[in-house]
């Protein structure tokens, strides 16, 4: 287990390795001068000048990687080119509400979309079937801001039931916090429930097909432990694999929640920064989420060696 | 040894599989609601985007200063826009941006992705250097990437596709990948290389006809994953520039006025969710006709 | 089906009478057309037929299983200790499974449940059906497990199913099934995918079990020689319909259906057949302390490998055939595809006539392979389902330079050769039966005009009357053509039948090696005697509806006839 678990860290590597390159090739074989890039439009000649000896531009692209990863290892991302303030700051001022929007969203999705895919499954080929596939394709085919405005427009302007915008810390209160975050974590939700409800019926329906749950409906088994213990523990890899996989999704749909409800978070950070051109922190942005999603797959793998014991031993 | 599966079609009760042909027949009968009404929707969209300059009855990107956020009205149907555009030409004139971005992506993604899958399949080394690289790829959040490239390189359509292409590739190479890892091991491929075929011929012959199906399918969602991140993009302001109308600027520009004027967002909006649903319930469809799991008879 | 039979019908276990089951959707389609049958308390019941004949279907309808929307019984009764299933809710139903009767199914290595212990698997059963405290539970479950003689019961209990043999997860499966001691057990093809040594343990554990237990036995097969070895009485099903029934004295030596007897008379003899004069001393085919090797270490550590094969030596000449057999796991399939070069031996030479082929590059080889070619085991997929018959055939002759139209004039007769119509050459894999595959498969590898053909297993995924049909195909063709036959199988009574010289094999080894008649008849090591006693239906004579002379002697004596 524990060989198993050392070799899935050493694999994620590479991968970050990979991230880094990217990231790293992208300012640097982009036409143009990437210091013009970094500074902006309004740079002096001497700012370009300085900006090229920071980044070692004019070093063979091999040193500039090493040099780069190195600041990076170091927790060195650079700074706004805006606000001229560490991007890591930046990135530690806007970190609440978009962790508080994830975990809401989360919990919405692992709440709703399990039992839906379940369900499907079970009473494959009935209308309740198609009845929820019919919801997953829809909530999968509408976009976020789509999603978002619709909300919006029902329960905050129409039965104003919610605030239109804003954020508040869970700190100053639940019910401030919650009548904030519903709509926007709501909106989020809507795609990942529809992907992991899909997941959850196809995984089932494969699982359900297995000779073994036919010995445990033989064993004269309650249909809810067929179920529940032998067919969803199997299914769960599969699940647990898209949960992991969709991850890239919800930072997409992160950036989008995020401006449509005017929460003041990473995302809108994200936008901000487009807008301006800043870099630097889309750059740091882009090192980051990829950086999470790493480590939330390989959270996801690691936790496999649980479900299935063949991966245990 | 006596498998039961195997064998099962020697009984007169048993169906012969005939469900392995390449491209499945259609029956017609067997034609659902829904798969149909995407179809329909779908081919109204794409009439729409190929004669958008002779139905639309403006100008997309004339601006009329004295027709600013018109309501809906017989002149102009969906309103007018901040600028005094009128929405029904620029959404029409939208379904156009989006038709190519979607098809686009996934032609490409396919074209790009398909030999470097087959490859990957094929040869070891090769394999893994190219996974690293497209697990790497898969890692940077697709809307990320997209926005990274078009801040570096602009804005202009062809910017916007292939910074919206790049990150779907490493989907299809994977799913081609795993096609032929599974379909190199079925006897079948062994027997053509105990009578001695080329590898070229074992990759063409027997292995690209495998991943035929599950391409179509992908592409579909490719398509539909495109539109959908060319809308985000330039409702984030940083796809498509206002002068080629697209669903997703068009929203954008209406955000500022959607307590005022909805229909700016909710137009769009329709024409979007419509086609992309149309273009996910076909990939379904698809799907399900040609999935050989679904097709697996049972014991009998 | 006498007067005497609904006499007894009150004290059956088991009674399915008329029973119609047909597939579901639009157009039902009869699966089984009126299926009647009894099992007697503490007897053992064997429903014979081949694949399609509806043997299946019978055991899961009576068990309530067959599955939903596909198949659907549409009349008759299946009487359980007197109380219709058919006709019981789904919550009955499921009471009386475990409690009255049980299954158990042909593929061990799924039927449990791979994230759920042992014993985990075990005790839902007994909550599910009893009121037994936790320390009740846990030692009745010792004690099945117990009773299915499991070694080290209390690791057993902790075990998960991948970490078990397929012996062992069958007789966990016969625990679970018979935890509750119910009256019926229906045995669905259970030793069908193990070997034959395991076989004779799970058969004896069965009956040693149904003695104690006074259990009933609905036992399902295909297999005439687990027949002749456990049954009291046999039911002889086909398409649907029982077409034979009786004491299994009376089958076994007096069958009154055509069908039956041809059943029985396809049975190959385990009595090996003398070996045929040599046409010629020219050895096509020679391996040298070949050796293959899985595995030998990793990034982090440096692990054995897993042998699996090693220092195998064998020669076989033009005209002969050369059988290697052995159970799962005796490396006679990797010495196999280490000949035809489908995997890379790690030690030992291969010579094809005069050449070395061991070491050859890939481009090196291309001009040998023409000389070697395979049959493979399952004739629904070595053949390309996308491909017309034609093109199958043809390919390997186009890649040496064959014009296409000569290719498939030459392939219009091989078609021919194998008993099929030339006009098959047109149609696709899927419009053919598995014997007609496997006879297109044998017209491909002899459109290379090899030299020796390799038969992997190519026989056994086929029913026996078509298994007989193949064998003389290929008997038939090799006297014609002198190719020469490499043969692998697990099948005894096959090597027995189609053998000149037969290598035994053994955890990658050659354990024994030598003329057929020899080996099977007085073989000297003690693996090959094992594997000859537990061939099941040893002491039967079934093609002359006959006992063996010496049922209770051994081999050598068997071997007198």
């Amino acid at each position: 287990m524990l060989a198993y678990i050392i070799r899935r860290i050493l694999a994620s590597i590479p991968v970050m390795i990979v991230v880094a390159l990217f990231v790293f090739l992208l300012l640097r074989l982009t036409p143009g001068d990437p210091a013009a890039i970094i500074a902006g439009d309004m740079a002096t000649p001497a700012q370009l000048e300085q900006i090229r000896q920071n980044l070692g531009l004019n070093e063979p692209l091999v040193t500039q990687f090493i040099t780069w990863s190195g600041q990076l290892l170091s927790g060195d991302f650079g700074r706004s080119l805006i606000s001229k303030t560490p991007v890591l700051t930046l990135i530690h001022q806007r970190l609440e509400p978009t962790l508080s929007l994830a975990i809401v969203t989360m919990l919405f999705t692992l709440l709703l979309s399990i039992p839906m895919g379940v369900v499907a499954a079970w009473r494959h080929g009935t209308l309740t079937d198609s009845a929820i596939m019919a919801i997953s394709v829809l909530g999968f085919s509408i976009p976020v801001f789509v999603t978002g405005y619709i909300l919006i427009q029902i329960f905050a302007i129409d039965m104003r039931v919610f605030p239109i915008q804003g954020f508040r810390s869970i700190f100053d209160g639940f019910w401030p916090f919650f009548e904030r975050i519903v709509l926007p974590a709501l909106t989020l939700a809507t795609i990942y429930i529809a992907l992991i409800a899909r997941m959850t019926r196809a995984a089932m329906l494969d699982v359900l097909g297995e000779d073994y749950i036919r010995t445990a409906r033989a064993k004269g088994l309650s249909e809810r432990i067929v179920l529940f213990r032998h067919a969803l523990r199997n299914a769960a890899v599969p699940i647990l694999t898209v949960v992991g996989t969709g991850f890239a999704l919800m930072i997409s749909g992160v950036v989008v929640t995020e401006s449509v409800f005017n929460l003041p978070g990473l995302g809108r950070l994200t936008v901000d920064a487009i807008l301006a051109r800043d870099y630097p922190v889309i750059q740091a942005l882009i090192l980051l989420t990829s950086g999470i999603y790493v480590v939330i797959n390989l959270l996801i793998d690691i936790s496999y060696a649980f479900m299935d014991p063949r991966i245990r031993y | 040894m006596a498998d039961e599966t195997t064998t099962a079609a020697t009984g007169p009760g048993a169906k012969p599989v005939v469900r392995r042909n390449l491209l499945p027949r259609i029956d017609l009968a067997s034609l659902k609601f829904a798969p149909t009404l995407a179809a329909i929707i779908l081919g109204l969209i794409v009439l729409a985007a190929v004669f958008a300059p002779l139905i639309a009855p403006y100008d997309p990107i004339k601006m009329d200063p004295m027709a600013r956020l018109g309501a809906a009205s017989f002149a102009h149907p969906f309103g007018t826009d901040g600028y005094g555009r009128d929405v029904l030409s620029r959404t029409l004139y939208g379904a156009q941006t989006s038709l190519i971005v979607g098809l686009g992506a996934a032609f490409v993604a396919v074209l790009v992705g398909l030999p470097l899958g087959l490859l990957s399949g094929f040869f070891r080394v090769l394999d893994a250097v190219l996974m690293r690289v497209m697990d790497g790829l898969m890692a940077i959040p697709a809307i990320l990437l997209a926005i990274a490239i078009v801040a570096l390189v602009g804005s202009s359509l062809w910017t916007v596709l292939v910074a919206i292409t790049i990150p779907e590739i490493p989907r299809v190479v994977r799913l081609v990948r795993s096609v032929v890892l599974s379909a190199r091991e079925e006897p079948y491929v062994e027997a053509a290389i105990a009578v001695g075929s080329s590898l070229p011929k074992i990759m063409w012959r027997h292995l690209t006809p495998n991943t035929i199906a599950p391409l179509i399918v992908q592409a579909t969602y490719v398509c539909a994953s495109a539109i959908l991140t060319e809308a985000i993009l330039s409702f984030l302001g940083a796809g498509i520039g206002t002068e080629t109308p697209s669903w997703g600027n068009i929203m954008s520009e209406g955000r500022l006025y959607f307590q005022l004027k909805p229909g700016l967002i909710f137009w769009p909006g329709l024409f979007l969710s419509l086609c992309i649903l149309s273009i996910n319930i076909l990939g379904d469809t698809a799907r399900d006709v040609m999935d050989p799991k679904l097709g697996k008879k049972r014991k009998a | 089906m006498t007067g005497q039979e609904t006499n007894d019908r009150k004290g059956d276990v088991l009674v399915v009478e008329n029973l119609v089951v047909e597939t579901g959707g639009r157009r039902p389609a009869p699966i089984l057309n009126g299926v009647s049958l009894r099992v007697a308390p503490g007897e053992t019941v064997c429903l014979v037929g081949e694949s399609g004949s509806g043997k299946s279907v019978t055991s899961l309808a009576t068990m309530g299983l067959l599955p939903k929307g596909a198949l659907a019984v549409s009349s008759g009764r299946i009487l359980v200790e007197g109380e219709d299933v058919v006709s019981a809710s789904p919550s009955r139903l499921r009471q009386l499974r475990a409690t009255r009767m049980s299954m158990i199914f042909q593929e061990p290595m799924t039927a449990l449940n791979p994230v759920l212990t042992i014993e985990r698997q075990l005790e839902e059963v007994l909550s599910a059906h009893s009121q037994m405290s936790g320390a009740e539970r846990r030692s009745r479950i010792r004690d099945i497990l117990s009773l299915v003689r499991l070694p080290d019961v209390e690791r057993m209990c902790r075990s998960y199913p991948h970490q078990l043999s397929g012996g062992q997860r069958q007789r966990v499966m016969i625990a679970m099934a018979l935890v509750l001691e119910p009256k019926l057990l229906i045995a669905d093809e259970p030793t069908t995918a193990l070997d034959v040594t395991t076989q004779k343990e799970i058969l004896k554990l069965v009956a040693d079990i149904q003695k104690r237990l006074g259990t009933s036995v609905l036992f399902i097969t295909h297999d005439m020689g687990v027949v002749a070895d456990i049954a009291d009485r046999v039911y002889v099903m086909r398409h649907g319909n029982i077409v034979e029934d009786g004491p299994i004295g009376d089958i076994l030596k007096d069958p009154k259906r055509d069908y039956t007897r041809n059943l029985l008379t396809a049975v190959p003899a385990l009595h090996p057949r003398e070996a045929r004069a040599r046409i010629s001393n020219e050895v096509v085919l020679s391996t040298t302390e070949l050796g293959m090797t899985y595995g030998a270490s990793s990034l982090f550590r440096k692990r054995a490998g897993t042998v699996a094969a090693k220092d195998v030596n064998l020669t076989l000449t033009r005209g002969r055939t050369l059988g290697v057999v052995g159970e799962s796991g005796s490396g006679k399939s990797t010495v196999a595809r280490c000949v035809m070069r489908l995997i890379d031996p790690t030690e030992g030479s291969i010579r094809l006539r005069n050449q070395e082929i061991a070491g050859l590059s890939r481009r090196a080889l291309r001009p040998a392979r023409k000389r070697i070619q395979m049959i493979f085991q399952d004739p629904n997929r070595s053949l390309n389902p996308r491909l017309t018959v034609g093109d199958s055939i043809t390919e390997g002759p186009i890649n040496y330079g064959a014009s296409p139209d000569a290719a498939r004039t030459r392939a219009k007769e091989l078609l021919e050769l194998v008993g099929l119509p030339a006009d098959a050459i047109d149609r696709h894999p899927h419009q053919f039966s598995g014997g007609q595959r496997q006879r297109i498969a044998i017209a491909r590898a002899l459109a290379m005009e090899p030299d020796v053909l390799v038969a992997d297993e190519a026989v056994s995924a086929l029913d026996v009357s078509v298994q007989a049909q193949v064998l003389d195909l290929l008997d038939d063709i090799q006297a014609r053509l002198g190719v020469a036959l490499l043969f692998i199988t697990h099948d005894l009574r096959v090597a027995a039948q189609i053998c000149d010289d037969v290598v035994v094999m053994q955890h990658g080894r050659i354990v024994e090696y030598g003329p057929t008649a020899e080996v099977l008849g007085h073989p000297r090591e003690a693996y090959t005697r094992e594997l000859i006693e537990a061939a099941p239906g040893r002491h039967w004579d079934f093609p002359n509806f006959r006992p063996l002379p010496t049922p209770s002697g051994g081999p050598v004596d068997g071997a007198t006839l």
